[in-house]
């Protein structure tokens, strides 16, 4: 009798012994299936990690584009001016707004007006170095040299565009803060004044003349910024500086459009 | 365990035994039984059945044995005598039919030399493997004689390999290799022998199901079929008395199946 129940007890532990390994295979079956959902609605609901993703491709897409503008720029039209001239606009700048750098503190419409003064003084100061130490180079050359430059970022800022709907500005901000290369400001320059937030567009206009006094597309958006904020006499004031040293067709067609108010 | 329980006589049922009545026809058992009966038959100084233990060897034999008793000079040693001295008793007293029995082999032979082109005698040895070196040789001799044939089984074993061995080669005419039982087979085995003893109703209770299982746990072996079965009846008349509620009388549990499968140790639980 007591062999019988011993066995029924031994049955038992080997019917429960049994099940473990299909119920296993149902838990796994199970998981797997919540899983292949959870990615199936991740594709509807991007999540961080993708967009992370995304924007991780987008910035060297970037990083490739000014590797290719450096090189443009090293091997053509700029190549005369830029190594030496770009430098020390750079220091004169950074002596000049030393105290004024941190962008995010400049929120009042004096400090804006302050920037602005200061800018133009920066913008006399760098072109006028620079026109002192190219008057030797004939007008024509710099004005191609100019639309060169404007073409090829043109260029760059239109694949910028193509992502701009894939990508989180404040990826490419944290990249600026880390490389400070001037093309992710202009990157953001464009990417807020597209956006038509005009105060960050101005700002990052701003960061762009700070870091490269010669950039066209850096003044162009600082123009059309403050043209954006209300501040026509102060945009066109700046066009007409820049104009004085160089020539631009893209400047002198945002400097009418924002004469005659059709920017 | 007390009570009555008609699953007690359904458990005798499978009892490993020998017995003529439990010999149940079946469609490979039928074909080894004619190859047998038709070996004798031809003048063969030795036929071997050789196969795994539990196939049905022993039970075949002691069918030919009692089939043919009648017609035939024909003896059935079941138990191995593995005494020399006996084994040459047992030979000369088969030889003369109880009148002589002497240990002394030359003598043997001498009788067998007398008894050429005059009788045969037809000697079954079950269990062959258990008889030492010197009662083979004996027992070459003897087959060498004519007078004497020999039916000799032996378990198929994978260490030793007695059809190879050099004494039974130049003598073996026939060998016959039994095997395990097909699923159909089985099927068969047990439903006929229930019925047999008449137990319709527990006949009727196995599936195909079951007898699959109970296949897979034995392998078509008999004698492993007849201890499962045995064990499996042995459970049920221990529910029959105890618990029936427990039972299911109108088909064969499949929990007592694998009861029974555990109490000998086919399935490690």
């Amino acid at each position: 009798m007591h062999e019988i129940v011993e066995l029924e007890k031994r049955w038992l532990r080997y019917k429960l012994k049994k099940l473990i390994f299909p119920l296993s295979i149902l838990a796994i079956i199970f998981i797997a299936a919540l899983l292949f959902l959870f990615i199936d609605f991740s594709k509807f609901y991007p999540s961080n990690e993708s967009q992370s993703n995304n924007e991780t491709v987008v910035i060297k897409k970037i990083e490739q584009h000014i590797d290719a503008d450096v090189q443009v720029e090293s091997t053509k039209n700029r190549q005369p001016i830029q190594p030496q001239i770009a430098v020390q606009n750079r220091q004169v700048i950074l002596q000049a707004y030393e105290p004024k750098i941190n962008l995010s503190n400049e929120t009042t419409q004096e400090k804006e007006n302050q920037s602005i003064q200061e800018e133009n003084i920066v913008l006399d100061k760098s072109l006028q170095h620079q026109t002192d130490s190219k008057k030797a180079q004939a007008p024509q050359k710099n004005s191609k040299a100019v639309l060169n430059t404007s073409e090829s970022k043109s260029n760059n800022l239109d694949i910028f565009t193509r992502s701009e709907n894939e990508m989180d500005p404040r990826m490419i901000e944290q990249r600026f803060n880390e490389t400070n290369n001037v093309r992710y400001a202009i990157f953001l320059a464009k990417y807020y004044y597209d956006s038509k937030d005009y105060e960050k567009s101005y700002r990052w206009a701003f960061t762009v003349n700070q870091l490269d006094p010669i950039s066209e597309e850096g003044w162009l958006f600082f123009a059309k910024s403050l043209y954006k904020l209300d501040r026509k006499d102060d945009a066109v004031k700046v066009l007409k500086n820049y104009l004085n040293h160089y020539r631009s067709q893209a400047a002198q067609d945002t400097l009418r459009q924002i004469i005659q108010g059709v920017l | 365990m007390s009570g009555k329980s008609r699953y007690e006589k359904v458990k005798l049922v499978f009892t490993d035994s020998i017995e003529i009545t439990d010999f149940i026809r079946l469609d490979n058992s039928s074909l080894f039984y004619n190859q047998v009966i038709e070996s004798i038959k031809k003048p063969l100084k030795m036929i071997l059945i050789y196969g795994e233990p539990g196939t049905g060897k022993s039970i075949l034999l002691n069918k030919i044995y009692h089939d043919l008793k009648e017609d035939r000079d024909i003896h059935f040693i079941q138990t191995p005598i593995n005494d020399e001295k006996k084994f040459n008793k047992k030979i000369s007293s088969i030889l003369t039919r109880g009148v002589l029995e002497t240990d002394n082999f030359s003598k043997i032979i001498e009788i067998c030399q007398k008894l050429k082109g005059h009788k045969e005698y037809l000697v079954i040895l079950d269990e062959a493997q258990i008889y030492s070196e010197s009662i083979m040789e004996s027992i070459r001799l003897l087959s060498d004689t004519r007078v004497v044939k020999f039916i000799i089984t032996l378990h198929k074993t994978t260490t030793e390999d007695i059809v190879a061995k050099e004494q039974f080669k130049t003598r073996i005419w026939e060998s016959i290799y039994l095997k395990n039982a097909s699923l159909e087979d089985l099927e068969k085995y047990i439903q006929k022998k229930l019925i047999n003893k008449n137990f319709y109703e527990i006949a009727n209770q196995f599936s195909q199901k079951d007898i699959l299982k109970i296949y897979d746990f034995t392998n078509g072996n008999f004698r492993e079929t007849n201890k499962f079965l045995y064990t499996m009846f042995d459970i049920y008349h221990y529910y029959d008395i105890n618990q029936p509620s427990k039972i299911n009388y109108n088909k064969i549990s499949k929990k007592i199946i694998e009861m029974a499968a555990i109490k000998l140790g086919y399935i490690d639980a």
